[in-house]
């Protein structure tokens, strides 16, 4: 039917399918900023204004906006124009991801037609439709005020400020300092008194006073335009010519063997192009983690089984002309179940009698498939018990945390085709490419030559999309139909199907002395991985390494079981198991320190371990070899000192302020956790980066970075700007296609800046120093002192010639040279960065609510190379983490479904309810990191469940050591106290 | 392979109502409330928009009742001074509270009440306002349902042809009202929920009215309990005997968000918190 609206300010007629969503039909009319998070309305991400009104896409028929006026980003800006509020947006760092940007900005301008002075409250109201998963909601809040301010034509602060002293950057390291030989008590053991050795030249030029750039500078994210802009940029937004719509037929039964599946009734429906199954595929073993080759086992998948094992597992796959065709197909399937017994408790199914998950032979490398037993890792340190048996006092106790969901507002999402030298082109929203196409190959039968990974912009991935998880089945099918294939996940699909973070029961034995020493840890884990073994020993081996690292002792033990179960996988998910102990080993240090008569966070000052300290536990449990590592920086009391200051730590000392007169079922509380997280996996990761310069001095990057929306690839083009002497916007750079950057890792492990960003910054000195011997021989003097700042290559005495005249004379003038340098970077040193996160709490002793009104995070990660992206991170990490300890946790029945299949059943933060996020760096300089710096991304997710738990107990004296916590928990807490 | 759904706008009940007695098309309403069913997902062949019947007013008739029309969404409630005088602002904390802006923007009052699984504030705030349904049965003729009735089982009121025209419920100017909640996070959908409304004179409780979602399969009017307050000076004592009566009448569903134990007990605590903060807005 034909449909009239006022498109953008534009009369315009659409041709759409009477029932096809809003959303549908705006996406196919070219409006490609209108995204697809859900089918519920609940995400927000397809929301537009309809009359002046915000309102989500996907539950609106196409036909109900006939008649209106519709607008999207698209109307708000031209090329080379940007709308004061997207600028608003890019220049506050309100933009991450930027997959749901586009509604945010239609949500403030919706707002600001209405009320040209809005408050904070207006602002979160307005962004209340829009789940954002990234930032935390603290900056784009910040950008609607900016935004108003700017439309009502009032003068706005400038975004700038930051750098590092010139001499911390460029005189400690010097011009290659990555790689190097670190300090002598690195070698030599623990050694507290051993200070990092300034023994490297100074250059003249560097002064104290002088700071950096770029470098240490909240620069606007170089791809925050076009995702404010709604550019087409992510995986779904292409057309291709004769693509086909794929959807997946799932198991509904948890365990069930498929006796037979008959698709003929499915194959000859009209529109049908191809329907595989189990009998279809090649059956090739392997396991669907993103990790390095080769892949940790078990190897315990096929792309189509003639088995499912949990509600939600892969039954059948259909490409059809329609994604309507395609899903009428799916009900065509005819499958023959024989349904099997079920276990849903790790705990349970080790048990002898426990229906066993994988009994298939060709399976590689479970311990103990009998028993379920997907992993077993082991690690210890000194005698444990010889050292329990000296302890004045022993702890012990459990702890659990959820299965929680990533929650990526854009879904997994796979666009594979045909080039025309008949590669297989695979587009796809994936944190990591290069370990994608190496694991793809073997299962469709191609050469990795062959293939060709493109990762476009990504909608946010927190490890959900560390994983090969669906573009086996897109390429497939265009095998079988030599047609491009797009394959999504529905939102539903991202709760039964997809990954989560592991379930865990932690279990601490402390052993400690009378004086607040502690001596000797004890960490046992049960973990639950599903039905598959993605990420399970890594994962585990995170936990025990996060779990037996923050605290100096003089014994360590680990020991984790890690079982099957018939759910939906586990998988990566930001903190990779560092969240689940660390939620075990912090709750436990307050029970210590309260029991023992200390301050919580005193006692944690005490013990914690500092620069210098040995991590000795690292040798057992890292997964990149048996590799010392020692504290090399760290900027811990310093962040328990601001932190503290920050949520005013004394005031739990004040009876007053821990009761509320007006609400006398109010008590109040404070709690600390400190955070320790890691940098990357020692001797293994790796990336590379290759830059050229271009004619008029600026200079082309490639990096198999994959930049999920945290902004590496910002940082990376900051550090090269930084050491070439030239400013942001010469830096252009491309990331993540298999075909045109160098490999990389991925996006994982908190490595990106100090990987990829190291491998930038290495292949940034190669051409530095090859701009500077090309300028000294143009100004016919010596490289000796010469430096490049401010687009300029600058003699020792001053004389100077701009970037552009080198690249002109070297590419077109005297002994004519490409001028360009590739490098990669692997490190054996994962630096950790430290936190110290607090969190305020309100209970309600009448229901059990846990109100939070405040959380305050102080983070050393190093240089923060861009402070805007960093404090980003931790704001949106530390709502992601209170996600999960207050009310994010998958929960199933007992036939094995998932009880919360829709965002607003699962409860991910709106921005109207999100506590006040304080994001505090403390800087420090970390030797083996480009530009001193090291991780950011994941540390935010360790601290806040246990600091919740402990705020609670501060409150109300009941101490809860299982997330979330759910109002019932907490109320029974206070009845059987 | 699937027809695709008809869609229709109708611009008068007549043509409406045509549509939707239809027998051999399954024809529906297309309402959305504020928590959506996923399109695919929806009931019906054919949708009949009612956009253009004019259903989207909010008024105080000169019969003292506050109208709010079947197509008024959840953001005009919000907005609506009317509702914001009424009981103390309580319809309007409910529909702020029922869902965010954008869905808000959507969400009709008909969409609200016609789905079990939508949050539970709305319904509860007009049921304690004494609401009523009037549904048009076809062109002239339109019958009217206690809204405490229809939310016994708000799937299956509405008969073939039908479509609720409205909702009205007596101007409460004077009276106080409040909303309670319990939920994982402030904007949650509630896990359970009540509303107070009353009327206070001279110290002396002259009406209430009390609704409880969460303890009962179905939102509930607690009659005892209203019964018990009229005509009493609102003591503590009395509360506590209020809350008794609400956990006595509870007869939960438990799921992983609270257990029978759990909303038993806490249908005594919101009934009583909803009836003091009632109280205390009055002071």
């Amino acid at each position: 039917m034909n449909i009239h609206l006022k498109l953008n300010g534009k009369d315009t007629d659409l041709v759409v399918i009477q029932d096809e969503s809003l959303l549908t039909a705006l996406r196919r009319a070219g409006m490609w900023s209108v995204k697809h998070g859900c089918e519920t309305g609940e995400c927000g991400a397809c929301s537009v204004l309809m009359d002046g009104k915000l309102v989500p896409t996907c539950v609106m028929l196409a036909p109900q906006a006939d008649g209106h006026a519709i607008e999207t980003v698209e109307g708000m800006s031209e090329i080379n124009t940007i709308h004061p509020i997207q600028k608003a947006f890019t220049e506050m760092g309100a933009v991450q991801c930027g997959f749901c940007t586009p509604a945010m900005v239609l949500a403030t301008k919706a707002l600001i037609n209405k009320e040209m002075y809005p408050t904070l409250e207006d602002a979160r109201d307005a962004l209340s439709s829009t789940i954002c998963r990234c930032t935390g909601y603290v900056k784009p809040v910040e950008a609607i005020m900016r935004a108003a301010a700017m439309l009502r034509g009032e003068e706005v602060p400038p975004i700038d400020g930051g750098g590092i002293p010139m001499d911390i950057a460029f005189g400690l390291t010097g011009e290659s300092d990555l790689g190097r030989d670190l300090p002598d008590f690195v070698k030599g053991g623990s050694g507290s008194e051993v200070k990092i050795k300034k023994d490297v030249k100074i250059a003249p030029w560097v002064t104290p006073e002088s700071q950096t750039d770029v470098v240490g500078r909240p620069e606007i994210k170089v791809d925050a335009v076009k995702l404010a802009k709604g550019k087409p940029a992510f995986t779904d937004d292409i057309n291709l010519p004769g693509m086909l719509y794929a959807e997946m037929l799932t198991s509904p039964h948890a365990h069930a063997r498929i006796r037979n599946i008959d698709t003929s009734k499915a194959k000859a429906l009209q529109g049908v192009h191809a329907v595989l199954t189990y009998k279809d595929v090649p059956r090739v073993i392997y396991a669907s983690g993103g990790q390095s080759w080769p892949n940790p086992k078990p190897w315990d998948q096929v792309s189509l089984d003639n088995k499912v094992r949990f509600v939600g597992d892969r039954v059948a796959v259909v490409a059809a002309e329609t994604p309507e065709i395609a899903r009428e197909a799916i009900k065509l399937i005819d499958v023959d179940y024989e349904v099997l017994p079920i276990v849903l408790d790790p705990r349970e199914a080790g048990k002898p009698g426990a229906p066993v998950i994988h009994d298939e032979p060709d399976a590689v490398g479970i311990p103990d498939a009998s028993h379920n037993l997907v992993n077993v890792v082991d690690a210890v340190w000194n005698d444990v018990d010889k050292v329990f048996a000296e302890c004045d006092r022993i702890f012990e106790n459990t702890y659990y945390t959820p299965k929680q969901q990533q929650g990526h507002i854009e879904p997994h999402i796979c666009i594979t085709y045909w080039d025309e030298d008949e590669r297989l082109v695979v587009r796809t929203s994936t944190q990591v490419p290069f370990h994608a196409r190496r694991m793809l190959a073997p299962l469709i039968g191609l050469p990795i030559k062959r293939i060709r990974v493109i990762k476009p912009r990504i909608g946010g991935g927190f490890g959900g999309k560390q994983e090969m998880l669906i573009e086996d089945l897109a390429a497939h099918l265009t095998l079988a139909t030599k047609r491009p294939v797009r394959l999504e996940y529905t939102r539903e699909q991202e709760f039964t199907s997809s990954r989560s973070r592991h379930p865990m029961y932690v279990t601490f034995k402390i052993g400690v002395m009378n004086d607040g020493t502690i001596r000797a840890l004890d960490m046992n884990v049960i973990s639950d991985t599903g039905a598959y073994g993605s990420h399970s020993l890594t994962v585990a081996s995170v936990s025990g390494l996060r779990g037996l690292s923050t605290y100096k002792a003089d014994a360590l033990r680990f020991h984790a079981d890690i079982y099957y179960t018939n759910k939906a996988p586990a998988g990566a998910f930001r903190g990779y198991g560092a969240p689940q102990g660390m939620f075990g080993l912090e709750v436990i240090i307050d029970e210590i320190a309260h029991s023992l008569g200390f301050d919580p966070l005193e006692f944690r000052r005490r013990n914690a371990v500092d620069v210098g300290d040995h991590i000795p536990i690292s040798t057992a449990l890292g997964e990149g070899g048996t590799i010392e590592q020692y504290v090399l920086s760290c900027g811990l009391q310093e962040c328990f000192d601001k932190a503290a200051k920050s949520i005013q730590w004394e005031r739990r000392n004040d009876p007053k302020w821990r009761v509320d007169p007006e609400r006398p079922n109010i008590r109040r509380g404070l709690g600390v956790a400190t955070c320790m997280h890691g940098t990357a996996i020692p001797g293994l990761d790796m990336g590379g980066a290759s830059i050229k310069m271009n004619d008029d001095g600026s200079f082309n990057v490639q990096v198999g970075a994959t930049d999920l929306g945290t902004g590496s690839d910002t940082v990376i083009a900051q550090i090269i700007a930084e050491t070439l002497g030239c400013r942001l916007e010469d830096i252009i750079i491309y990331s993540s296609d298999t075909d045109m950057t160098p490999f990389d890792v991925g996006a994982y492990a908190s490595s990106t800046t100090f990987i990829s960003g190291g491998s930038a910054k290495k292949a940034a000195e190669i051409v530095r120093r090859q701009i500077i011997d090309r300028a000294a021989k143009m100004l016919e003097t010596t490289s000796e002192g010469m430096y490049l700042r401010h687009r300029q290559a600058i003699a020792a005495d001053g004389r100077s010639v701009s970037l552009e005249a080198v690249a002109l004379n070297s590419l077109h003038t005297v002994d004519q040279q490409q001028i360009m340098g590739t490098a990669s970077f692997m490190s054996n040193y994962a630096p950790p960065p430290f936190g110290a996160q607090f969190v305020e709490v309100e209970v309600d002793t009448e229901t059990g609510m846990v109100r939070v009104p405040r959380m305050v995070m102080a983070v050393d990660c190093g240089t923060a190379i861009n402070p805007m992206t960093a404090s980003g991170q931790i704001e949106g990490g530390q709502l992601q983490a209170l996600g999960m300890a207050i009310s994010e946790g998958m929960e199933y029945d007992t036939e094995g479904n998932v009880l919360q299949k829709r965002f607003g059943d699962y409860r991910i933060y709106e921005a109207d309810e999100a506590p006040e996020i304080t994001a505090i760096l403390v800087p420090t300089y970390e030797p083996s990191g480009p530009y001193g710096a090291k991780a950011v991304a994941e540390i935010p997710m360790d601290g806040v469940g246990p600091a919740v738990s402990n705020a609670i107990f501060d409150a109300i004296g009941v101490r809860l050591r299982e997330l979330p916590v759910l109002p019932e928990k907490v109320w029974k807490g206070i009845q059987e106290k | 392979m699937s027809k695709t759904k008809e869609f229709h706008r109708p611009d008068n009940w007549s043509k409406a109502h045509q549509l939707l007695k239809r027998s051999d098309v399954q024809t529906v309403p297309l309402v959305v409330g504020p928590r959506p069913i996923a399109l695919d997902d929806r009931a019906g062949d054919a949708f009949v928009d009612l956009e253009k019947l004019h259903l989207n007013y909010i008024q105080l008739g000169e019969d003292g009742i506050v109208h709010i029309g079947a197509m008024v969404t959840l953001q005009d409630i919000y907005q609506s001074e009317l509702v914001k005088s009424q009981a103390g602002g309580v319809l309007t904390e409910a529909a702020y509270f029922s869902a965010t802006l954008g869905l808000r923007n959507l969400a009709s009052l008909a969409g609200t009440i016609t789905n079990a699984e939508n949050p539970p504030d709305v319904p509860l705030a007009l049921m304690a306002l004494d609401a009523v349904v009037t549904v048009q049965k076809d062109e002239n003729q339109t019958h009217q349902v206690a809204l405490h009735e229809w939310m016994k089982d708000c799937t299956k009121v509405l008969l073939p042809g039908e479509a609720i025209l409205e909702v009205g419920f007596p101007a409460q100017p004077t009276a106080s009202g409040a909303l309670v909640r319990i939920n994982r996070t402030p904007r949650d959908k509630a896990i359970l929920a009540a509303v107070a409304v009353l009327y206070i004179d001279n110290g002396l409780c002259s009406k209430a009215s009390v609704s409880l979602a969460g303890a009962n399969p179905a939102p509930v009017r607690l009659l005892e309990v209203e019964t018990l307050l009229k005509g009493k000076s609102l003591t503590s004592e009395l509360l506590a005997q209020a809350a008794q009566l609400a956990e006595n009448q509870a007869q939960p569903l438990g799921d992983y968000l609270g257990s029978v134990v759990y909303r038993t007990a806490m249908a005594s605590v919101l009934t009583k918190r909803a009836i003091s903060q009632a109280m205390n807005a009055t002071k």
